[in-house]
């Protein structure tokens, strides 16, 4: 049974290849809905319009839902709005980064 | 639904990876004739047919080269447009690859008609370029980049087109006195114009976007594109009516868009939020700053001592130190970024993918670029004091650096 909490621990193993950073933690992850099908759609941003790591983290996100649900009928969402700003980060990720500056 | 990448993304990466290799090849092949003919450049004399060929392999065979496999994968990136022609490209690539290679030639051996051929056909692969680029970038929303990119693009139509206007002349003369004013523009609008313009736009979306930089302030960003503009036009009219205060106030005003890039670049810096960042962007970086000191010095003490404007050191910096550096410290960066993409682009979050670091070695990096760096140091020494066998030392230990950078980059192919 996938459920929200489930989906955003498996969310925390999609790392950000550029950064060394789970997108949870990178702050990308806007909204998880879990369908009755088991479906998952994940709306996301990015930390900068046309980030070329786009289809990569993509696809990281479908391999990792696949995986733990058997099936491929899930959704990646991408928006805009809100914009990224680095404020959405977690602790540990500003800490990555550059000891929580 | 969301798919995977598609056949077109990972030929989106082929692309580049193409007329990138091409471009190292080339600088490598450059560096050996620069090497060779080092002594004559020492001694003060740039015009030499090989020097030529040179001049020609680095600018339109490494740097424009580079430079086009770098905006096919780039503009998509930093002004959120589609290639408008696709199947453009590959035929692009190949006219101009064999105009560049035959044009250089040609030069080596100084054949005028072999020159008329190879320029034409170089100028019509540039042409396909540009055009494609245009009508993509058009369709960007405004901005200081799509401005920058246009800008950059009008100045590289005007540069082959001039380039071309000179090879006709050595062919069938017709310019006079005329030819050796066009020529100086020729450079002008090929260095400052076309790479440096395309430098400081792609780099307001690339040094942000690697160092992870937000909310900084950005009005030194279009300062920067306009005097840089407004400069390049003043100088060029100083070059083609011999007017001394035209072609200084036009270089006062570059100067103030360098230092306006130079404030920008620092603010994106300053507002980082990854505190380590790569090599190749710290190099790209560096090249500013660097060059800069190395041409002011030069002219200093080329005035100060000489009492003459020390035209072949300066040209040299701003051609290895400024441009080429640029591109090589972000080459660093983009290479093992499009590799890792291609390669394990979809099999991203799955175990045994190295990760993007993992793909360079960065130790190694930082011995090629301290080579560079300290044989444009004293090549740049050597060719103000006239020291020519000094020069062909230092040199050598630039093709050096060539060498062992080109493979330290093709290694990542293997990864």
């Amino acid at each position: 049974m996938i459920d929200n909490e489930k989906v955003l621990e498996l969310l925390k193993d999609v790392i950000d290849p550029e950064l060394g950073i789970n997108i949870v933690d990178l702050g990308l992850v806007y909204g998880i809905d879990v369908y009755d099908d088991h479906s998952v759609k994940v709306t996301m941003t990015l930390t900068t319009p046309g980030c070329p790591l786009h289809n990569t983290i993509e696809t990281a996100i479908m391999y990792a839902l696949r995986e733990a649900t058997g099936h491929t009928h899930h959704v990646v969402e991408l928006v805009w709005e809100p914009q990224w700003t680095p404020d959405m980060m977690s602790e540990t990720a500003k800490q990555a980064l550059w000891g929580g500056r | 639904m969301l798919t995977a990448p598609s056949t077109a993304d990972i030929e989106d990466v082929k692309l580049p990876m193409i007329f990138i290799f091409t471009g190292l090849a080339l600088f490598v092949v450059a560096q050996l004739i620069l090497t060779i003919n080092m002594g004559a450049l020492a001694r003060g004399l740039p015009g030499t047919p090989p020097l030529l060929s040179c001049a020609h392999l680095i600018l339109l065979g490494f740097g424009t080269m580079t430079a086009m496999g770098a905006m096919y994968q780039l503009v998509p990136v930093a002004l959120q447009v589609k290639i408008r022609y696709r199947k453009l490209t590959y035929p692009q690539y190949g006219l101009y690859a064999v105009g560049v290679l035959g044009l250089a030639f040609s030069l080596y051996v100084f054949k005028p008609a072999l020159l008329a051929i190879f320029g034409t056909l170089t100028v019509i692969g540039a042409l396909m370029f540009i055009f494609n680029m245009v009508v993509t970038t058009r369709s960007a929303e405004k901005g200081t980049i799509k401005t920058a990119v246009l800008l950059a693009l009008a100045f590289l139509f005007l540069t082959v087109l001039l380039g071309l206007t000179l090879a006709l002349d050595f062919y069938r003369p017709f310019l006079k006195s005329w030819h050796e004013r066009l020529f100086h523009v020729h450079i002008l609008f090929g260095t400052l114009g076309w790479f440096t313009l395309l430098i400081m736009g792609l780099s307001f979306k690339l040094a942000p976007m690697f160092t992870l930089s937000h909310k900084y302030e950005s009005g030194f960003a279009p300062a920067s594109i306009h005097f840089l503009h407004t400069g390049i036009w003043v100088a060029a009219l100083g070059f083609l009516f011999h007017t001394l205060i035209l072609s200084t106030l036009g270089g006062v005003i570059v100067f103030f868009g360098i230092v306006c890039y130079g404030i920008q670049m620092k603010k994106v810096v300053d507002h980082r939020l990854k505190k380590k960042y790569d090599l190749g962007i710290k190099i790209s970086l560096l090249a500013l700053p660097f060059s800069l000191a190395l041409i002011i010095l030069s002219i200093v003490y080329g005035l100060a001592v000489s009492h003459a404007f020390p035209t072949i050191a300066v040209v040299y910096v701003i051609i290895i130190g400024w441009i080429a550096f640029v591109i090589l410290g972000y080459l660093y960066k983009i290479i093992p970024f499009l590799w890792w993409t291609y390669k394990y682009g979809e099999k991203a979050g799955q175990k045994g993918v190295p990760l993007l670091k993992e793909m360079m070695s960065e130790t190694r990096g930082q011995w090629w670029f301290a080579m560079f760096l300290i044989a444009i140091i004293i090549n740049t020494a050597a060719l103000v004091l006239h020291l020519a066998t000094f020069a062909f030392i230092t040199q050598s230990l630039f093709l050096l650096s060539s060498v062992c950078y080109t493979l330290e980059l093709a290694n990542v192919l293997r990864k």
